[in-house]
Parts: structure tokens; sequence; C-alpha cells
């Protein structure tokens, strides 16, 4: 009997997904982003452990580093540790405690200069004690960003690697590249909005994009335009605790 | 006299000699009351330098009794316990089980002497060498030999020095009390109850209730002592009495784990280096291992013709891993030079703890096998980042966005290590892992803090509001959204007040910062990104 269509389709996109991607398997299912409208994107509905992915930040206050530390938070949810590189000194730790980091699995590697962060990135990242690496890193040539991506495949940690817009250009060995855009936010909205890109993912259409609103008071990330439930206990407390946002008047 | 500082009540009198106590000082009262009446005897002292002067009594001249100048210093506990533990190392000449008596600042020493004292020709001549060793030294000791260590302690110290044995060497202030065999409820009934190492509340206690001897509660029954006071009482009864054993634990000095290679010929080449570097290393990690205990800081000394240099490595965890341990060192190594070629090698273990036992697992879990690669992980990055590259993050109740959390280096402090490995060892719940009260909401903050604050070209300001356009990093920003103002205010005790108004805007495209108006100038400046 001959194989209906539509499975004959989902054999061969699985064979064809089988030859593109590297098959890594830590017995484990995907991380999810936190949103299952992103996870969607995504070929392998998450982010398989042993992945590196770039976030492309847009422009300043985008949001990527936020969207990434929320799948850094999936990451470490059943254990392992997390590790913030931060050669400028700028990362804050409240504000990812606020978003639900524990501090005591945190570990902020500060190192001195650019040779020291690069080392200190494959050797966190080749780790498997690391659940994730949250990582804003602007230059990396060919052969280290190679090494990261064969040092992460083998330890079964995701690395999270913010980098600037102009980087997108370059070669790159990153299993998924993303992009952030910041969006206005809609009257009447509880989040702030922004659009993320997929850029490049073995395995899946480029190109493709989502817009997700990111809900600051309870720090859920949904897709945007969904209708706001009933259910939604903190609306009146969000409202005295985060007066509505004044517009302000464009008339002189 | 030695003086110490109370919370509470300041300093006070700690301990002191007898020439002090005979001009009136008493411990604990005031040092201010106690300098009084030292310089009213001692009027010269008024003028010493309070630390500096020294004039200790001689054994050899009993009859000076009184200080040239009065030395006054601050009591250093730490100090007098490594001086009591090198005094119980000196006692195992007399016997082979020496320790120090069990309390919080202990003053005396315990030898178990069993089988030891015909050694000697008898207790008495013992005691009279125990006795002649420490008066050489210039301390003043009371010696107290029973069946029981309780019977010890107390009829040393609270032995009637009229009743004492006769020395040898009759020294001021030295005594030797022996209680023979079977005589300790004799020997013990007329002393205080404070000789049966009681608790202060249970001694004011019993004073009120009019029991000052242990001879009144031994007339007591039992039964009532247990009831009014517990067991601790009915213990330390039966330990002074020999019905309940009470061990010495013996004080043995921590054997240095230290291994050293001089070299034939000295050398400069790295295969041969760190090929004694392995030796060593190995030599070290069965040392520790046979003890029980792991490194935790090591230093090794290359001892070269006209200098030396001396690395230190230091770990998360404690550890015995040879192959580990090389890594740490060797990466030290490579980033630094040598100044010469090297004669000797010494590798020299600074602290230790003892090693957690984990038993082995057929198959690996991810989870469970967590904490372990992330010590080593840790110590890697120490070695080659520095104490202060790897760090954890702590929690700081402080108004002002730059204080309200510190780094803490992981290496450097031990009680960092179990919290963090722990934690990375189980699930975190993600709704409760924060423990905060005062946690911030996740819109609250910027991920992306400026340190310090950018100064903000503004093009306009709204008297109650932020600045309608600015200028950052060479792109000018509409602002078309804005939350706040925030107040925040540092304490006038805390020096320098900090007065901001903050505000969270977003811009046309969407972008979000946090800005703050700094209130003693209105200067507005760039705080943070909501990245």
């Amino acid at each position: 009997m001959s194989e209906p269509t539509s499975q004959a389709l989902s054999r061969l996109k699985q064979q064809l997904q089988n030859l593109q991607t590297r098959e890594i398997t830590f017995g484990e299912a995907a991380v999810h982003s936190g949103c299952s409208a992103l996870d969607q994107l995504l070929p392998t509905a998450g982010f398989p452990r042993g992945s590196l992915v770039e976030w492309f930040i847009g422009s300043l206050g985008s949001g990527a580093e936020t969207l990434a530390l929320n799948v850094a938070l999936q990451a470490c949810s059943e254990g392992g540790g997390l590790v913030v590189i931060d050669r400028a000194g700028r990362f804050y730790p409240p504000a990812a405690e606020a978003w639900g980091i524990s501090l005591q699995q945190l570990v902020v590697i500060q190192p001195r200069n650019g040779k020291d962060e690069l080392w200190a990135l494959d050797q966190v990242l080749r780790c498997p004690g690391v659940s994730a690496v949250w990582a804003p890193i602007a230059k990396l040539d060919g052969r280290a960003f190679r090494r990261l991506q064969l040092a992460v495949e083998n330890s079964g940690s995701l690395g999270l690697l913010l980098r600037p817009e102009r980087m997108s250009k370059q070669p790159s060995w990153a299993h998924y590249q993303l992009r952030v855009h910041p969006q206005k936010t809609q009257p009447g909205s509880q989040g702030r909005r922004v659009r993320v890109e997929l850029v490049r993912c073995r395995g899946a259409l480029a190109g493709s994009s989502v817009e997700l609103e990111i809900d600051e008071i309870t720090g859920n990330i949904r897709k945007a335009d969904t209708e706001c439930h009933a259910t939604h206990s903190l609306h009146l407390a969000t409202q005295l605790a985060n007066p509505t946002p004044r517009h302000r008047s464009t008339r002189a | 006299m030695l003086h110490a500082h109370q919370p509470r009540r300041g300093d006070l009198v700690k301990f002191c000699s007898r020439a002090a106590y005979q001009t009136g000082v008493r411990p604990e009262m005031p040092l201010a009351e106690a300098k009084a009446l030292l310089y009213r005897d001692y009027p010269e002292a008024s003028r010493a330098q309070t630390t500096g002067a020294l004039s200790a009594q001689s054994p050899s001249n009993p009859s000076q009794q009184r200080f040239q100048t009065p030395l006054l210093t601050a009591y250093d506990p730490v100090a007098d316990q490594q001086v009591l533990m090198q005094l119980a190392m000196d006692c195992e000449q007399y016997s082979p089980v020496v320790g120090l008596e069990t309390s919080n600042s202990p003053q005396g020493l315990l030898l178990d002497i069993t089988g030891t004292a015909q050694l000697f020709a008898g207790e008495q001549s013992l005691a009279n060498k125990v006795l002649t060793h420490f008066c050489s030294q210039g301390y003043v000791i009371r010696i107290g030999i029973a069946d029981t260590v309780g019977a010890a302690w107390a009829i040393a110290r609270f032995g009637d020095p009229d009743k004492a044995g006769k020395t040898q060497l009759p020294q001021n202030g030295c005594h030797v009390h022996v209680i023979s065999s079977g005589q300790a409820t004799s020997a013990l009934q007329p002393l205080p109850i404070k000789a049966l190492r009681l608790p202060t509340e249970t001694i004011g206690l019993l004073r009120e209730l009019g029991l000052t001897r242990i001879e009144h509660l031994l007339a007591l029954p039992r039964k009532s002592l247990l009831a009014r006071f517990g067991n601790r009482l009915l213990t330390r009864i039966d330990q002074a009495l020999g019905t309940v054993e009470e061990v010495i634990a013996a004080q043995r000095p921590e054997v240095p784990f230290e291994a050293q290679w001089p070299l034939e010929h000295p050398t400069v080449k790295h295969n041969v280096i760190e090929q004694v570097l392995s030796h060593l290393v190995d030599h070290l990690s069965h040392l520790l291992l046979d003890r029980g205990r792991g490194a935790l800081q090591i230093e090794c000394t290359f001892d070269c013709e006209k200098q030396s240099m001396t690395v230190q490595v230091g770990l998360f965890r404690p550890t015995v891993h040879p192959r580990h341990l090389l890594d740490l060192l060797q990466m030290q190594l490579d980033s630094r030079r040598l100044p010469g070629p090297v004669t000797t090698i010494c590798l020299r273990v600074l602290l230790t703890a003892p090693l957690e036992i984990v038993q082995g697992e057929l198959l690996p879990d991810r989870v469970r096998d967590a904490p372990r690669h992330l010590a080593r992980l840790i110590d890697r990055l120490s070695s080659r980042l520095g104490t202060d590259g790897v760090l954890g993050v702590q929690h700081r109740a402080d108004a002002q966005p730059e204080y309200a959390y510190r780094y803490v280096p992981l290496t450097k402090y031990q009680n960092n290590e179990k919290r963090f490995l722990n934690a990375c060892a189980h699930q975190v719940d993600t709704e409760t892992s924060n423990q905060s009260p005062d946690r911030n909401g996740p819109h609250e903050r910027p991920l992306i803090l400026q340190s310090p604050p950018a100064r903000l070209d503004v093009v306009a300001v709204v008297p109650d509001g932020p600045p309608r356009l600015f200028h950052y990093q060479k792109q000018r920003y509409r602002i078309v959204h804005y939350w706040g103002p925030e107040r925040i205010e540092t304490a006038w005790w805390r020096g320098r007040c900090i007065r901001r108004d903050y505000y969270r805007v977003e811009t046309t495209k969407g972008n979000r910062f946090w800005l703050f108006r700094r209130l003693t100038d209105g200067q507005w400046f760039l705080h943070g990104e909501f990245g």
C-alpha cells in the first residue's frame, strides 16, 4: 500500500533534518524558550542541549538579552549552573533575579581581556555541569567559533551568545541565529513587544518571525495580540503598581 | 591585664594578674575603672604606652611583687589557643594522650597518666616534673591528679592551697593536689558547685536555692535534681565521681602536607619540571587521601639560583585528584616566567578540608554529576583569571541600585561552595527559587546597568516628567511612553546622600531605557537598558 502523502512528507522532512543537522541527543527533550510561539519557529520546538544560539541585538534596549535569559532560566530549571561571561561589567544580577534566576546557581565570570574571555567561554561551554551560558560577545573569529560549537556539542550545555547586529554578516557556526527588534508598546497592553526573526537555522526556513509580548509584571512571554484572560489575578494590582503609561502629547 | 570588647558593655577586663588583683582590679570590671585603679598605684603607667611596656614577673624573683609598668593589651583568644595547643604538644613527653579542656575558651590541659606515673617514679614525682617544666617558662600552674577528668579539673582549680601537696620547687601560686583512688567523693564535697563545670545560669539558680557546695548537691535525691535542673547537672556529678566515663580528646598537631624535590642539576626544561611536579602532586595526594582531607589551597615554590618564584592555587572544593591539581599548577606556571634555572621544587598544601565521600555510580547523570564538573570548572577558571574573576552573587538590601548586590569570589570563601553546589544539584522551582523579600518585579530593573551612569544631553525638559528627546551614543531618541517616577533616596548616615527620580522610558522604536534625574542639580543620566 502506498504511503499517505502527509506521512511521506513528514518522513522526508525528518530525513532532511537528520542529514542537515548533527544528531545531538543527550536523552533529553529540547529546552523550551519560555514561549510556545517562539518554540514553533524552531524545527525542534525548542533549543536542543548542545546548541549554540546567536541573538543579534537590533538596537539598544531591544529585549534580546531578556529573551536569552528566559531560555537560560528554562535550561537551568532541572539543575546545573548558569554562567554569565561579563567582560564589560554591565550585567545586573538583581534584574536577573527578578526574572527568576536563582543567584545561588549563578556564576559571573569577569575576564580582563578578549583572550581570557574567549578562553573562559570555551572552558565553560565544555563543562557538562553548566546548563546554560549567557555571554555578550562581539568579536569571534571563525576558528574560535568552530571550537565553541564543538565544545558545546560535546558537553550538552546551551550557549546563548548576544552579539551586535553588525556581526550578523560574518560567518557563523551557531546552530540557531535569531534577531530581536524592539516594537512600540500598544495602548492598553500589559507588556513590551518585540519581534523575533529566525535568521538562520538548520532544517528550517529562514526569515520567519513572530511578534511577542513580554509581560513585565509576571514575566510571561506570549505571542502578541493574544487575548488577556480574565483570570489574570494580578491585573488590578498591576495597575496600582504600574501606572498606566502616560502618552506624551505631540501637541505643544 | 587583658581586656576584651563586649557590644553592650564596652571594654571590660578579661584577665588580670595577681599584682593587678591586689590593686582592686577584677575580671569583668570596666576597663576605665581598672585603669584608674592601676594608675593610682602605678602613676608612671599613665605616662607610658599601654601596650609597649612589659615587665614579666620572674619566678626566680618571688619577692618582686609589683610591675614596673603594667601591661594592658587586648585579649586574643586565637593566640591563646595556639599557645595552649603548643603546650599540649610539649606535654606529650609526660603522657600519650593530651587534650584541651572542653570549653569555649580552654584554659587548661588534660593529661591521661594511666600507666605512665610509674615511669616517673610515682604521681607526685610526675607532678613535680610537669611543674618544673612550666615554671621554667614563667607559667603559674595548678595540678590536680584524680581518677576522673571532672575530679582532677575540680581539685586543680578549687582545691584549697593550704591542703596542697608539697612540691620540690615551691612556686608562688603553684599547687599540686592529689586525690587518692576511691577518695573522689570526700575530696570533692567541700568544693564549690562551680567545680562541676556547670553553666553560669545553673550555678546562679543553685546559689539562689542555697546550694553552694558539692556536698549540698550530693545530699539531695537525684530525681529531684533531674526534675529541677535536667540531665546536665547529674551528668557532671557522675563524671566527677566516675560513674559516667569521660574521655580526653587527644590534641594532635596538624601534619604538614609538604613535599620537596631538590634537582641534581639546575634546569629550565619544562618537561623535567612538569615531571617533578607530577611526582610531588602524586605524593601529596596520597598523603591527603590517607588522612581523608582534600586540598583547598596549594603553594609551589621554585627555588632558582638567584631568587625564588611562588605560585598559589586556590580550589573551590577540597580535592585530591592529582591530574586536576597538576593541571591547575601547570596553568599557573605557563603564565609565569621562571627567574632562572630551578634547583629545588617545594610543594605545600596550605589549607585543607575534610573530603566528601560520594558513592560512585555506574551510569552518568548530568544533574547529579553537575556539582563535580562545576567545581573543577571554577578551579580552572580561577586559576587563570584569578580569584576575583570568578564570582558568585549575593543580594544586599540597599536602595541604591549599584549596591543592591555584591560579587563574592567563589574560591575565597568556603561557605559559598555548599550553597552553590546544592543549588546546582537540585531542580530549581523557578516560581519560588528567589527568596529575597524585597525582590523587584521583572519590569523594574534593567538587565544591563551602565556603570557609572551616563550623563545625558537633554533637548527638552518637561517640569514634571522625563525629557522629550535625548542623545545617547550618537543616537537621538524620542520618548513616547514613560513610567515613574520612582524616587530612590539613601539614608543620611550612609555618607553621601543619593536622591534620584527614576523613569522607565520607551522610545518611538520601542527601545527601553532606565533614566534618572539627580535631584540635587537636575542633571539627567542614563543608568540602564532593558535589554
